[in-house]
């Protein structure tokens, strides 16, 4: 028995209509949440339905399991993401994932779901070429779970809650790996406490997405520099609500990643070089100090395919990265 | 004939019925502890500071109450909750950007 | 609201664009008739203004807020 209410169609896309008209996708169509299906869902997660994931205590809003679930099924995944998805839905209702602002922000902030562990290949979510994009069910179905839960859940609905003035492709849908299997960089979800062979979710709030393209460097050093100009020509949003726990994540392109490794550069050794250099004096209008409380707080993950001379930096809203198990 | 059922994906009706009264207001704000709280964002403290001076020139009230929440997206931190519905007499506050 | 009910009267001066989503907040609030006040173009929506218009806005504003907490139109 479910607690959500029900609705009776003759047909599924008499379903999918009346989801449309309602509201409750993303412009897209969805897969009808099925009581069946749901429970399939919940029973894989070896979740009860009225478990709660989380809360966003300013909209007086609770997401249960089953809400989750709901959603999870319209967005098109397997049963078998929705352990994934569980761990995003609640990595980002964590009260320092600030889901009350990062999806209400006039700025029109996403969410960066990234995967790392086992699940990643038992699931098929891409961290290689093309994985910021469209094409592969895991990463387009778990990031769209997400952001259903946040639409129809938490209600970030735009005229409603939602007050972005743009908003942005990636709130359909972003959710990537990180390539862990192309070097011995430790993973993110292991620097972050996790153990190596523990799956897990880290979801970072995006107000701005930057390429930083480098086709020129050939060591290290050269590609620190322009990651610390591009964030630095950027900067890093953050209030004393956040204090020194503030994150960016630096997404290394295969390019770039080469000449770490060669280099013998660890995640933490960028950490340790990027960190005083991005706390620096702001020395012009496009050269702002981007603070960062700690080095620990620069996020490092490799991901992406060959042939672009680029990494790619996930400016945050005001929120942390939050990294949650997967069970 | 119904031939499928499709679940509520949403966390329920947006409004709901509460029992909480306005409070009632001072019949001027001479005397009165005029609490500014501002969310941090753009220049609002300088706006509310030049407002306190505008409503002092048509009343006499105490020296303002200051807030400055510590971020946009919380409430004031509990201390400063605890100055306000301790301290105010009536407050003004800002929402948004 | 959380002042009001707290037992402060209180006023929220709010962008004329911003209108939509502080009823939402009023409306999950349980306090869907909940009144604030306004403020519309000129002034921009997020309050990065100079003195000037702080100064100015003010002057405007002053005797709505006074109304507003005194329960005086």
């Amino acid at each position: 028995m479910t607690a959500a209410a029900q609705h009776a169609y003759d047909t599924y896309e008499a379903l999918v209509e009346d989801y449309f008209e309602k509201g409750w996708t993303d412009g897209l169509p969805i897969m009808p949440p099925t009581p069946e299906k749901v429970a399939a869902f919940l029973e894989g997660a070896g979740l009860s339905g009225d478990e709660v994931l989380g809360t966003v205590p300013t909209r007086e809003v609770t997401c249960t399991a089953e809400q989750a679930a709901v959603n999870a099924v319209m967005a098109g995944c397997l049963p078998e993401y929705f352990p994934v998805v569980v761990a995003a839905v609640r990595a980002h209702l964590h009260p320092k994932g600030n889901c009350h602002s990062t999806t209400g922000t006039l700025s029109g902030a996403a969410q960066a779901v990234i995967i790392n562990g086992p699940v990643r290949n038992e699931l098929g979510v891409a961290s290689g070429a093309g994985c910021f994009g469209p094409g592969f069910r895991a990463n387009a179905t778990i990031g769209r779970a997400l952001r259903l839960v946040i639409r129809n859940v938490c209600r970030g609905i735009p005229g409603f809650l939602d007050r972005a003035s743009y908003s942005t492709p990636a709130r359909y849908s972003f959710c990537f790996g990180e390539k862990e299997e192309a070097s011995d960089w430790e993973p993110l979800h292991v620097q972050r406490g996790l153990a190596p062979d523990q799956s897990a979710a880290t979801v970072h709030s995006l107000m701005k997405m930057v390429e930083a393209t480098d086709f020129t460097s050939r060591n290290a050093e050269g590609v620190c520099d322009t990651l610390v100009s591009n964030i630095r020509a950027n900067g890093i949003a953050g209030d004393s609500w956040l204090g020194e726990d503030g994150n960016v994540v630096i997404v290394v392109g295969h390019e770039h990643h080469r000449f770490f490794i060669d280099e013998g550069w660890s995640k933490a050794d960028i950490q340790q070089h990027l960190w005083p250099r991005l706390n620096a004096p702001a020395t012009s209008a496009t050269d702002r100090m981007a603070r960062i409380g700690k080095p620990e707080g620069i996020l490092i993950v490799a991901a992406g395919g060959a042939g672009m001379g680029a990494s790619w930096l996930l400016l945050p809203h005001l929120a942390l990265a939050i990294t949650e198990p997967i069970s | 004939m119904t031939a499928l059922i499709g679940l509520d994906p949403t966390s329920g009706p947006f409004d709901r019925t509460d029992d909480h009264d306005f409070s009632p207001r001072p019949a001027s704000l001479d005397g009165a502890v005029v609490a500014l709280v501002a969310n941090g964002l753009g220049e609002g403290e300088i706006f509310l500071d030049a407002l306190y001076d505008e409503l002092s020139k048509l009343s006499d009230p105490q020296a303002p109450l200051k807030v400055v929440k510590s971020s946009v997206s919380i409430p004031p931190d509990p201390g400063d909750w605890s100055r306000l519905t301790e301290e105010a007499t009536v407050a003004i506050t800002g929402f948004g950007g | 609201m959380e002042l009001e009910w707290a037992g402060v009267p209180s006023v929220a001066i709010v962008h004329e664009e911003m209108r939509g989503s502080a009823k939402a907040i009023a409306r999950v609030s349980g306090c869907a008739d909940y009144e604030f006040l306004t403020v519309d173009y000129p002034w921009v929506p997020i309050a990065i203004w100079s003195k000037e218009e702080c100064l100015e806005l003010a002057e405007i504003m002053a005797p709505k807020v006074m109304a507003a907490l005194t329960g005086r139109s």
